[in-house]
């Protein structure tokens, strides 16, 4: 009953008994199925040589006398395509290169770039040099979610578990977390290091100085500005060489934007083009209107006073406090990073799994073409 | 243990005594498990190809006289190291399960 081909030959051999036939019916759905489950014509050639052995062996042991003992032989064998699909799995799961971890490091890497104020000029469109840095980090990690080919959720888990307790160490013993409050109730940390405690209390007494300064300017430009007024000598706080500043004009002058620098439509050349927009509807205005501007400066004003407050009030608290209020935040923003991370890594995976379902299908449709079995 | 290193570990234990080929290596722990192994006998192939791309096991084309060619695989000493790790941690199991169920079988 041998097969009685060279194992390298396939499924060439027939018999005429049970066993025989069994085999050969077997062998030809094994290999269909490897073929579908991609492996090289290499390893689909060693695989059928080995199950033809190995069935051969089986049913000299058998001798079945009918098809359904043959049939049990095969059953004893197991099922083509599980067999066909695990050894896909096997050989893909060797290819160890391809399980790096290494494109983890782009989480933190990113969140510490994000970090740094210079990295935030403009490079195109409006658009800074961080915003191009995120999606970078995103497309890489979708392309290496690709080359990865393997779900890789517990990994971020560790990963966010590990940057959060780093970071709540370092910050602990680098800095205070000051707590803010907004209008909308949504609360979030700022850290002020340290070593910077006085010259970040001067900064903010500086800014709520500046932010009552332009408070001052816009209500003194809103007398000024009047459509009743004719023209007459306008100081030089609202003006910009030969050019009349708009309310978001005074603002940015107020925070310290140079007019060099300032968008050129938050100034106009005209007095009567400066009346009409010192008095336009909030909703055409270029910029906040003078009226926005004087309804925010208070909550500005009050957020920088409080900033103070929370930053005095921290330092007098014990270090286990201060932790109290750096781990939510930390931990918060870290989770939210490493998902987003795991998330685009994992689409990427979810496409390469989508593109070998795709290609097994095509492979199982396109078979029977001839093609496909030239093995 | 998981599935995968439950036959990694039974594969690697039917090779301890000698070279086998596949169908003789499906045997032996068809045999020595008493039927246990419930599993479909292909299921050791993709086992000891991972083993042989690992070089857990070494694997020999062996010519036979009127019959195909077969593949015969033999343990390397790598494979015997982790056959040992195997035996060490299923010593353990079993003596842990034991501890707790209080019956015989403690290692």
């Amino acid at each position: 009953m041998y097969l009685t081909s060279h194992p390298s030959s396939g499924v060439s051999a027939m018999h005429d008994d049970f066993g025989g036939d069994a085999i050969v019916f077997y062998l030809a759905s094994l290999k269909k199925e490897l073929t579908v489950f991609g492996l090289s014509n290499e390893r689909i050639l060693a695989v059928l040589s080995e199950s033809k052995m190995h069935l051969i062996e089986a049913m000299e042991v058998a001798a079945p006398k009918t098809t359904l003992e043959a049939e049990r032989v095969l059953e004893q064998f197991g099922d083509a395509k599980l067999l066909a699909k695990n050894l896909a799995r096997e050989y893909a799961n060797t290819q160890k290169p391809k399980r790096s971890l290494w494109p983890l490091a782009i989480v933190p890497l990113t969140m510490i770039s994000i970090r740094i104020p210079y990295l935030y000029f403009e490079l195109h469109g409006g658009h800074s040099f961080v915003s191009f840095l995120l999606v970078g980090a995103g497309v890489a990690l979708f392309m290496f979610g690709i080359r990865g080919r393997r779900p890789m959720i517990v990994e971020f888990g560790v990963l966010a578990i590990a940057l959060t307790i780093v970071q709540t160490v370092w910050l602990s013993a680098t800095a205070y977390p000051v707590s803010h409050t907004s209008r909308r109730d949504m609360t979030y940390v700022e850290f002020v290091g340290r070593s910077n405690v006085v010259s970040q209390v001067e900064d903010w007494n500086k800014a709520i100085v500046s932010q009552r300064g332009i408070s001052d300017t816009v209500s003194a430009g809103k007398l000024l500005f009047q459509k009743t007024n004719v023209r007459h000598v306008v100081p030089n706080k609202f003006m910009a060489g030969s050019r009349y500043l708009l309310p978001e004009g005074i603002r940015e002058v107020g925070l310290g934007v140079s007019p060099k620098k300032m968008n050129p439509s938050l100034m106009v050349g005209t007095w009567s083009e400066a009346v009409s927009q010192w008095n336009a509807d909030p909703s055409h205005s270029v910029g906040a209107s003078a009226d926005q501007i004087l309804e925010s400066t208070p909550d500005s004003i009050s957020y920088l006073s409080l900033s103070i407050a929370h930053l005095n009030d921290i330092r007098n608290k014990p270090m286990l406090a201060q932790v109290g209020l750096t781990l939510p935040w930390i931990s918060t923003v870290t989770f939210s990073s490493c998902a987003i991370a795991a998330a685009a890594m994992n689409a990427g995976w979810l496409f390469w799994c989508l593109y070998e379902v795709g290609r097994r299908i095509y492979r199982r449709r396109t078979y029977h073409s001839g093609r496909q079995r030239a093995v | 243990m998981g599935y995968k290193s439950e036959l990694e570990a039974l594969v690697l234990g039917a090779l301890r005594e000698g070279p086998l080929h596949g169908y003789r290596i499906a045997v032996a722990i068809r045999a020595k498990s008493e039927g246990a192994l419930k599993v479909g006998d292909n299921q050791i192939y993709p086992t000891l190809h991972r083993l042989e791309l690992e070089e857990l096991v070494v694997a020999e084309w062996q010519p036979q006289l009127g019959k195909p060619a077969r593949k015969v695989y033999a343990l390397t000493q790598s494979g015997i190291t982790r056959l040992e790790s195997h035996q060490k941690e299923w010593q353990k199991y079993v003596s842990n399960f034991s501890s707790v169920l209080g019956g015989v079988g403690n290692a």
